[in-house]
């Protein structure tokens, strides 16, 4: 027994050192590809990990003096302060809100587009309005601002100006400033900016479906509304339901740019989602450790979101895992 | 009649009344899509070259009422945005290379078959693609390594995009072996395979990738606005539109000096209608050239996923 167990022990170590030694060979084989590779390693590491530590600081309360390792520990002092906090159900409130009225009302309007879209007979016809269509998706919010804001402004803005001249107005609305219609312009400029952008992929899954379905469904004398009920639907489930997953699984992001670009004093309450608080809280008042939590927090409750979202499509058998 | 006998809808010779109509009412459907697409930035244009006071007024909708060049003269007067204009440039060319060359590089090197350690790396693309420690963390990193206020900001942390990695990624596999190894034979080094054959071979998925990149950092505006507080003079023209918008949305706050600020206001409109148009012309200028290169690379990208 003992002499097997002497002799096996350095076969052993020598079938690990032999195997080490042909991975490091073939390491160096591959040397200026690995070198390729970890070039491009190294700036995921330090962009996406090496932050990871400075998650320390939602349990820290940060000393001025001393760095983020020496700070004292708080344990969940934070994350108590934002539950307790009179801001909690506010930012929670809006950010979901909009986020909701987005998924209700904004995410169907690709796949209509999508569908009408391909309706259109003439391919010159089609290829123009998808041209057209992309175009708001390659330009910033401070853009869409701009050039919004020549439409909507309330002095001398055309949108004002064609409904004065109409008589439906008898005063310039403030579009842009004004508390009740501040959800609704976020969701109408998120219709503008990315239908048509949005709109591809339902048109690749259109695309994907067998013409034989159609030609089969017009001898059996299917109309075209009967066409795109049974077929045209059916076909980009699959898509919607994948979309709509990483959707409600980011539904604590109601659009940090375009909200930001947007909000002003006057519609500063309904402005105030929770990336603009970690924003305002942690870079302007300069409470890193709150800040920290309140975004923690967020990433905690978007991970399980997306989990349990996909949970539920798993069992129509549509899941992303 | 004109039928298409390869689309579905050519099986059939005559289209019934109610087709007809929904034809008609799609086909208008489209158009107004198409017009309130376009419209604001037709109006945009048209206010740029308005007469601020008249501009105020209201009723401009395609073309200018009193036309003027005064606004276009008062924003290229600042000296601001000629030097916000060469940051911009200045920042996407070279955010496009850099990004180009290392998330090409990872890219060929984790589409050869045989690499080792490469199911590890591939994992950590992934969590590093999901996971993200957020904004507060990131700028702690920023500043304790001296991101902050400089100009290695912008190219650095999007040097890497792991989406375009796996697009590239994708794209290089597909290639034929067969060039790179009689070249191997012949004595190049991987690098020189890398630049001199694949790099060729693989302009359709370059100009992509390009395209992305180059929207990417003409648009960004966000970095500068959090991370380069201390340094405006390297702002890009986009934070420094961001900065004149937010000065006329702060306009609606003081009721106090309200008369100053609506005299002052007079211009803005048209000022800042000025400076949108400086900044989305180039934009919407190669956007409209290379169109059918954007679609088409935009297919192969969704197709891809």
């Amino acid at each position: 027994m003992q002499e097997i167990e002497k002799r096996s022990h350095p076969i052993k170590q020598n079938f690990l050192t032999a195997s080490l030694r042909k991975t490091f060979k073939e390491f160096r084989k591959q040397s200026g590809l690995q070198i390729m590779i970890l070039i491009g390693m190294a700036f995921i590491i330090f962009f996406r990990f090496v932050p990871i530590y400075g998650l320390q600081m939602a349990f820290k309360e940060l000393m001025p003096g001393k760095g983020i390792w020496d700070s004292p520990w708080v344990g969940f002092k934070h994350f108590r302060d934002f539950f307790t906090s009179g801001q909690f159900a506010t930012v929670i409130g809006n950010t979901i809100s909009l986020s909701l009225l987005k998924i209700f009302i904004a995410f169907p309007v690709p796949i209509l587009f999508a569908i009408l879209l391909n309706e259109v007979s003439s391919y010159r016809f089609r290829s123009i309005i998808q041209g057209v269509s992309y175009l708001p998706h390659f330009i910033s919010y401070v853009v869409v601002f701009g050039v919004v804001s020549s439409v909507l402004n309330r002095d001398g803005g055309s949108l004002n100006s064609l409904l004065l001249a109409l008589g439906i107005i008898d005063e310039p609305i403030h579009f842009l400033a004004n508390k009740p219609l501040f959800w609704p312009l976020m969701v109408l400029l998120d219709i503008w900016k990315e239908t048509g952008w949005s709109a591809i992929i339902y048109m690749a899954a259109i695309a994907g479906v067998n013409p034989e379905l159609y030609e089969a469904a017009i001898v059996d004398g299917a109309g075209r509304v009967r066409r795109v009920i049974s077929i045209t639907l059916p076909s980009l489930v699959p898509v919607i339901i994948v979309l709509l997953i990483l959707r409600v699984g980011s539904i604590l992001d109601a659009g940090f740019d375009q909200v930001l670009v947007f909000r002003n004093p006057i519609v500063f309450e309904k402005a105030n989602i929770l990336d603009i608080y970690v924003m305002d809280i942690g870079i302007s008042q300069g409470r890193f450790g709150y800040a920290t939590a309140v975004g923690l927090f967020k990433s905690i409750i978007s991970f399980f979101m997306l989990f349990f979202s996909n949970k539920l499509a798993n069992r129509s058998g549509n899941g992303l895992w | 009649m004109m039928v298409n006998k390869k689309s579905y809808r050519g099986a059939r010779i005559r289209k019934s009344m109610g087709e007809r109509i929904f034809d008609v009412f799609n086909t208008i459907f489209m158009i107004y899509v198409c017009f309130i697409t376009i419209y604001p930035f037709i109006n945009t244009l048209a206010i740029s070259f308005n007469e601020g006071p008249d501009a105020m007024t209201g009723g401009i909708y395609f073309y200018p009422r009193a036309f003027t060049l005064k606004n276009y003269a008062e924003v290229f007067a600042d000296s601001t945005i000629i030097r916000a204009y060469a940051i911009t440039i200045t920042r996407t060319v070279i955010g496009v290379i850099v990004s180009l060359l290392v998330t090409g590089m990872m890219a060929y090197g984790l589409s050869k078959p045989n690499i080792v350690f490469k199911k590890a790396y591939m994992l950590i693309c992934v969590i590093g693609m999901i996971f993200n420690a957020g904004l507060i963390p990131t700028y702690m990193l920023y500043r304790d390594t001296g991101l902050l206020n400089n100009f290695a900001v912008y190219i650095l942390p999007s040097a890497v995009s792991i989406w375009n990695m796996i697009l590239m990624k994708t794209f290089f596999e597909s290639l034929p072996e067969e060039l790179e190894q009689s070249a191997m034979i012949d004595g190049a080094s991987t690098f020189q395979v890398f630049f001199k054959i694949s790099i060729p071979i693989s302009m359709p998925i370059i100009a992509t990738i390009c395209i992305f990149n180059g929207v990417y950092q003409w648009n960004a505006w966000f970095d500068a606005y959090m991370f380069m507080t201390r340094n405006p003079d390297l702002h890009p023209v986009q934070t420094y539109l961001y900065k004149v918008i937010a000065l006329s949305q702060a306009t609606s706050t003081n009721a106090a000096d309200a008369e100053l600020l609506e005299r002052r206001k007079v211009n803005v409109t048209t000022i800042r209608a000025a400076t949108v148009i400086i900044t989305v012309l180039p934009v919407t200028f190669i956007y409209s050239i290379f169109q059918k290169h954007f679609v088409q690379g935009i297919m192969v990208g969704s197709l891809k996923s």
